[in-house]
C-alpha cells in the first residue's frame, strides 16, 4: 500500500483506537486522557509531515478506493480516501485544534468523574471529522457527517444532569437532522444520475446534466451545510450548544464541526460552479448570516454566546467566499478562524472557570487577575476584527477582495458593514470584561488558570501571530494568502486579485468599530441605553430576532400536538383493540366455564346426547358403514 | 301364541318392569331387590336362548355374589340424612333424552338390518349345545383369554382388599 | 322369537340402565345401573350367539368373560365406594363436585 495512504489511514485510526480503548476500559483507566492526547499528537505530527511534503511538491494528490460491497448494476460502494491539499489542510487543522483542546481539558475538567468518557467522545469526534475530510465518496462522507453530529450531541450533553443541557443537545441534533434530510436527497438524486457515490465520477457526469437538476442537487447539498455550519435559517442550535464545556465549544463549534459545511461546499465545488443560482444562494445566505449573527452578537450578555455568534458570522463569511467563487479565500479564512476562534473560546473558558459566571456585565477588570487570558483575548479580538497584520485581516480581506473583484457588491457591502459590527462587538466584550473596575465576583474568584489551561491557548495565540506575520508580503514572499492559493491549486484553489481600495475600506470599518466600542464601553462617553431610537434594534437583537420563538410556534408546538394526538390514538385505539382481544378471551372463558359443573353425571349425559346427535347426523348424511 | 313367545313376553316384561321399578324406588334396598329380579329374569332369557350354563352362571355370580356384595356395602354405608330425592342434580330430562334417543337409534338400526346365520353354523341349529361342548370351546379355542380372566380376578381381589384397607396398613 | 325381539329387549334394558347411571343420586345405585347395562349387553351377545353362531357358541363365551369382568369391576368399584364413604360420610354424588370450574 502506498505510504501516503497508510499514513492517512493511521491518522484516522489513532483517535479511533484511543476511543475504543477508553470505551472498553471505563472509568478505571487512570491515564485515559493521556492515551487520547498521545494518539492525537502522533496524528498531528503525521499530518504536518504530509503537509510539508505536499508543499514541497514531493507528493501528488491521490484518490484510492477499496471495494466494500457491490450492488449489481452500479459501481461498487467502497471505502476510499481523497488526499489532496484541501484535505491535508483540514487534517492539520483538525488534529492541531483537537490536541490543543484536549490538553486544555486536563485542567478545565479536572476532577470530573466521567473524564474518560469525555476523552473517548473527543477522540471519536476527531476520528469522524478526519474520516469526513479524507473521504472520497458520498457514502463515507455521509456516515462520517452523521457520526460527527452524534459526537457533537454527546459532547454538548456531557453535563446532562443540568436541566438546560439535554434540550440543547437534542436541539443541535434535531436541527442538523432537518438539514441532513435534503442533503441525503441531494446525494440520492446525484447517485441516480451517476450510478456511483464516488466524487470523481460524480463531478464528471454532473456536468452533463440539465442546469435545473444541477442547481437542485447543489442546493440540496448546501442545505446540509447550512445546518452543520449554523447558517441562517438553521442556525438556532449553535448558541444553545454553548451548554457544553468550553473545550467542546472550542473544538467543535469553532474550528471543526461547523467548518464541515464549508469544507463540504469546497469539496463538491465542481458541482456548485456549474450553477450560478446555487452560487448566488450560497453567497447570499453566507453574507446575510454574517451580518445577522453579528447584530445579535452586539446585544448578547453571555461571553460564550457572543463568541458563538461570532463563529456563526465568520462562517457566513466563509460561505460567502465560496459563493463568490474562491475556495482559497474561504479555506484561508477557515484556517485562521480555526486558530483564533478556538483560542478565544479557550480563553473565555478560562475566565468562566475562574469566575463561575458567563455574564460579561458581572465581570470587569479581569485583566488585572488573568493577564494571560487578557493577552490572548486581545490577540483574538484584533484577529477577528481584521486589523492588520493579524491573521484574520489577511483572510477576511481576501474574501472582500474576491467579492469586489467579481463585482458582487451586495456581498461586499454586507461583508464590509459586518466588519464594522464585528469589531464593535468583540471589543465591547473585551472592554466590558477585562477593563474597568473590578466587579465583586472578580475580586473574590479571579485567578489565573493553571498552565495546562493557558498553555494551549497561548500556543494558539502564537500560531495566530505567526500566521499574521506570514501574511505580510515581503520581498519574494507574496504572503501567506498567495501561498495558500498556490497550495490549494490542485484542489481548485484560485489566486485572488488583491485590491488596495478594499484594504482601506475594511481596515477603516474595523477601526471605526473599535473606536465606537472604546467610546461606549471604556471611556463611557455615552450610554447606549439612553438612546430610545435604538430600543427596537436592541430588543430585536437581544431576543435573537425572535427566530427561536417563530420556530417554536410554527414547528415545535404543532409537532408536540401531533405526538400527543398519536399517543392518544395509540392508547385508546390500538391498545383498546389489543387489550380487547384479551378481554374477549377472558370474558368468553368466564362464560364458558359454567359448563364445568363438576358433576360427572352431567358430563356423561352430555356425551351420550352428543353421541346420539352424531349418529343422527351421520345417518342422515348417508355415511355408509 | 306359542309357548316360546309367551315365555319371552313374560320374561321380558319382568326384566323391564323390574328395571323401571329399580329406577323409581325411594329405598336403596328395594332398588337392589328389584335389580335382583331383573337379573333372574335375564337368566330365564338365557335359558330361552339355549344357554343353560350361562343361565346358571348368571344366577350364581350376578344374582348371588354381586347382589349380596352390594347389599353388604349398602349396609355399611347408611347415610345419616333421610333420602327423599330419588334423582340427583342432573335431573330427569337430560338422561331421559339420552336413553330414549339411544333406544330409538338402536331400534332403527335393528329394523333396517338383516341378520343371517353363518353357513358353517347351521348344522344342529335347534339343539342346545351341551356344557361339555362349551367347555371344549372355552379350554381349547379361548384358553388364553380364560387364563387372563383368571388373572384378572386375582388382581381385582388383591386390589379391592388393598383399597378397602386404606393406606398405612401393611400390605402383606 | 325372531332375533330382533331379543335385540330390542337388550336395547331397552340398556336404555333403562343408562338412564339410571346418568340420573341417580347414590353412587351404589349408579354402579348397579352400570351392571344393568352390562346385562343388556349379555342379552344381545347371547341372542347373536344363538342365531348366528349356534355351533361354536362364540357369544356365550364372550358373555362368560363379560360376567367375569363385571364381577371384578363391581368388587373394585365397591371398594372405592367404601373409601369415598369413609372420606366424606356421604355417597351422594351431588356432593362430589371438586372438578367444578
Amino acid at each position: 500500500m502506498d505510504r501516503l495512504v497508510l499514513y492517512t489511514i493511521l491518522i484516522q485510526l489513532l483517535p479511533f483506537a484511543a476511543f475504543t480503548v477508553l470505551i472498553l476500559t471505563g472509568r478505571k483507566l487512570k491515564f485515559g486522557p493521556y492515551l487520547s492526547i498521545g494518539a492525537m499528537t502522533l496524528a498531528l505530527v503525521l499530518s504536518i509531515m504530509i503537509m510539508i511534503k505536499f508543499a514541497a511538491g514531493e507528493l501528488a494528490p491521490i484518490d484510492v478506493s477499496y471495494e466494500w460491497f457491490t450492488i449489481p448494476g452500479y459501481d461498487p460502494i467502497s471505502i476510499g480516501f481523497l488526499i489532496d491539499p484541501l484535505s491535508i489542510l483540514m487534517l492539520v487543522i483538525v488534529t492541531a485544534v483537537s490536541l490543543a483542546t484536549q490538553v486544555y481539558s486536563l485542567g478545565y475538567l479536572k476532577g470530573e468523574a466521567r473524564l474518560n468518557w469525555f476523552y473517548a467522545a473527543m477522540s471519536l469526534f476527531t476520528f469522524a471529522m478526519l474520516a469526513f475530510v479524507a473521504a472520497n465518496n458520498f457514502i463515507q462522507m455521509l456516515i462520517a457527517w452523521e457520526l460527527v453530529g452524534l459526537c457533537s450531541y454527546f459532547l454538548i450533553g456531557f453535563w446532562f444532569t443540568r436541566d438546560y443541557v439535554p434540550p440543547a443537545a437534542s436541539k443541535a441534533m434535531v436541527v442538523t437532522r432537518i438539514a441532513d434530510f435534503p442533503m441525503i436527497l441531494g446525494v440520492m438524486i446525484l447517485f441516480y444520475y451517476v450510478g456511483s457515490f464516488a466524487y470523481a465520477p460524480s463531478f464528471e457526469i454532473v456536468a452533463t446534466l440539465p442546469s435545473g437538476t444541477i442547481t437542485l442537487i447543489a442546493i440540496l447539498l448546501f442545505i446540509g451545510a447550512i445546518g452543520k455550519s449554523a447558517q441562517f435559517p438553521l442556525h438556532t442550535w449553535l448558541p444553545d450548544a454553548m451548554a457544553g464545556p468550553s473545550p467542546v465549544s472550542a473544538l467543535i463549534h469553532a474550528a471543526t464541526m461547523v467548518a464541515a459545511g464549508v469544507y463540504l461546499v469546497a469539496r463538491v465545488f465542481p458541482i456548485f460552479e456549474l450553477s450560478t443560482a446555487a452560487m448566488a444562494t450560497v453567497a447570499i445566505i453566507g453574507a446575510f448570516t454574517a451580518f445577522f449573527a453579528a447584530t445579535i452578537g452586539m446585544a448578547t450578555l453571555d461571553i460564550k454566546r457572543i463568541v458563538a455568534y461570532s463563529t456563526m458570522s465568520q462562517l457566513g463569511y466563509m460561505m460567502a467566499a465560496l459563493g463568490v467563487g474562491s475556495i482559497t479565500a474561504s479555506m484561508f479564512h477557515l484556517t485562521t478562524h480555526a486558530f483564533f476562534k478556538a483560542m478565544l473560546f479557550l480563553a473565555a473558558g478560562a475566565v468562566i472557570h475562574a469566575l463561575h459566571t458567563q455574564n460579561i456585565f458581572d465581570m470587569g477588570g479581569v485583566r488585572r487577575r488573568m493577564k494571560l487570558s487578557f493577552i490572548a483575548f486581545v490577540i483574538g479580538a484584533l484577529a477577528l476584527a481584521g486589523v492588520p497584520p493579524m491573521s484574520g485581516f489577511w483572510s477576511k480581506d481576501m474574501i472582500l477582495a474576491q467579492a469586489w473583484d467579481k463585482q458582487e457588491y451586495l456581498v461586499f457591502g454586507l461583508g464590509l458593514f459586518t466588519v464594522f459590527i464585528t469589531a464593535f462587538y468583540i471589543f465591547r466584550l473585551l472592554f466590558v470584561t477585562f477593563t474597568g473596575k473590578m466587579s465583586e465576583i472578580v475580586e473574590k474568584h479571579g485567578h489565573e488558570s493553571p498552565p495546562v489551561m493557558w498553555g494551549p491557548f497561548m500556543v494558539l495565540a502564537a500560531v495566530t501571530i505567526l500566521i499574521g506575520i506570514a501574511g505580510i508580503p515581503i520581498g519574494s514572499w507574496a504572503g501567506l494568502g498567495h501561498w495558500m492559493g498556490e497550495f490549494l491549486a490542485a484542489s481548485g484553489g484560485n489566486l485572488v486579485h488583491e485590491s488596495n481600495i478594499v484594504v482601506i475600506m475594511s481596515v477603516s470599518a474595523a477601526l471605526i468599530g473599535i473606536l465606537l466600542a472604546y467610546l461606549i464601553y471604556y471611556a463611557k462617553a455615552f450610554d447606549l441605553m439612553k438612546l430610545k431610537a435604538l430600543d427596537f434594534l436592541r430588543h430585536g437583537a437581544q431576543n435573537r430576532w425572535y427566530i427561536d420563538e417563530i420556530y417554536d410556534h410554527t414547528f415545535v408546538r404543532p409537532t408536540f400536538s401531533l405526538s400527543k394526538a398519536s399517543l392518544t390514538a395509540d392508547l385508546r385505539g390500538v391498545d383498546w383493540v389489543v387489550n380487547g382481544v384479551a378481554r374477549l378471551v377472558m370474558g368468553s372463558g368466564i362464560r364458558i366455564r359454567v359448563i364445568q359443573t363438576g358433576y360427572l353425571q352431567n358430563y356423561a349425559t352430555a356425551m351420550f346426547i352428543a353421541l346420539a346427535l352424531m349418529v343422527l347426523v351421520l345417518g342422515f348424511a348417508g355415511v355408509s358403514s | 301364541m306359542s309357548p316360546d313367545q309367551l315365555a319371552f313376553f313374560i320374561l321380558s316384561f319382568m326384566v323391564i318392569a323390574s328395571g323401571l321399578m329399580f329406577l323409581v324406588s325411594k329405598n336403596i334396598v328395594h332398588a337392589v331387590l328389584y335389580f335382583l329380579v331383573a337379573l333372574l329374569a335375564t337368566a330365564g332369557i338365557f335359558l330361552q336362548l339355549k344357554a343353560p350354563f350361562l343361565a346358571a352362571t348368571q344366577i350364581l355370580v350376578y344374582a348371588g355374589a354381586i347382589t349380596v356384595l352390594i347389599l353388604f356395602v349398602v349396609m355399611l354405608t347408611i347415610s345419616k340424612e333421610p333420602e327423599v330425592k330419588v334423582f340427583g342434580q342432573t335431573g330427569i330430562v337430560g338422561p331421559a333424552i339420552a336413553a330414549v334417543s339411544f333406544f330409538a337409534i338402536m331400534a332403527a338400526v335393528v329394523s333396517r338390518s338383516t341378520f343371517t346365520p353363518l353357513p358353517a353354523e347351521t348344522a344342529g341349529i335347534d339343539q342346545a349345545q351341551t356344557v361339555a361342548q362349551l367347555g371344549m370351546e372355552l379350554y381349547v379355542e379361548y384358553l388364553l383369554p380364560f387364563e387372563i380372566a383368571a388373572f384378572l380376578l386375582l388382581i381385582a381381589l388383591v386390589a379391592a382388599v388393598y383399597i378397602a384397607l386404606g393406606r398405612g396398613h401393611d400390605a402383606t | 322369537m325372531p332375533l330382533e325381539s331379543y335385540l330390542l329387549l337388550g336395547a331397552a334394558v340398556f336404555a333403562i340402565g343408562l338412564f339410571g347411571a346418568l340420573s341417580k343420586k347414590s353412587a351404589i345405585l349408579i354402579l348397579l345401573s352400570v351392571e344393568l347395562m352390562l346385562n343388556a349387553v349379555n342379552i344381545n351377545l347371547m341372542a347373536f350367539s344363538n342365531f348366528i353362531t349356534p355351533l361354536t357358541m362364540k357369544g356365550q363365551i364372550f358373555s362368560i368373560f363379560v360376567i367375569v369382568v363385571a364381577a371384578c369391576e363391581v368388587g373394585l368399584g365397591l371398594a372405592i365406594v367404601l373409601m369415598l364413604y369413609r372420606r366424606r360420610q356421604t355417597l351422594e354424588v351431588d356432593k362430589y363436585n371438586l372438578l367444578k370450574g
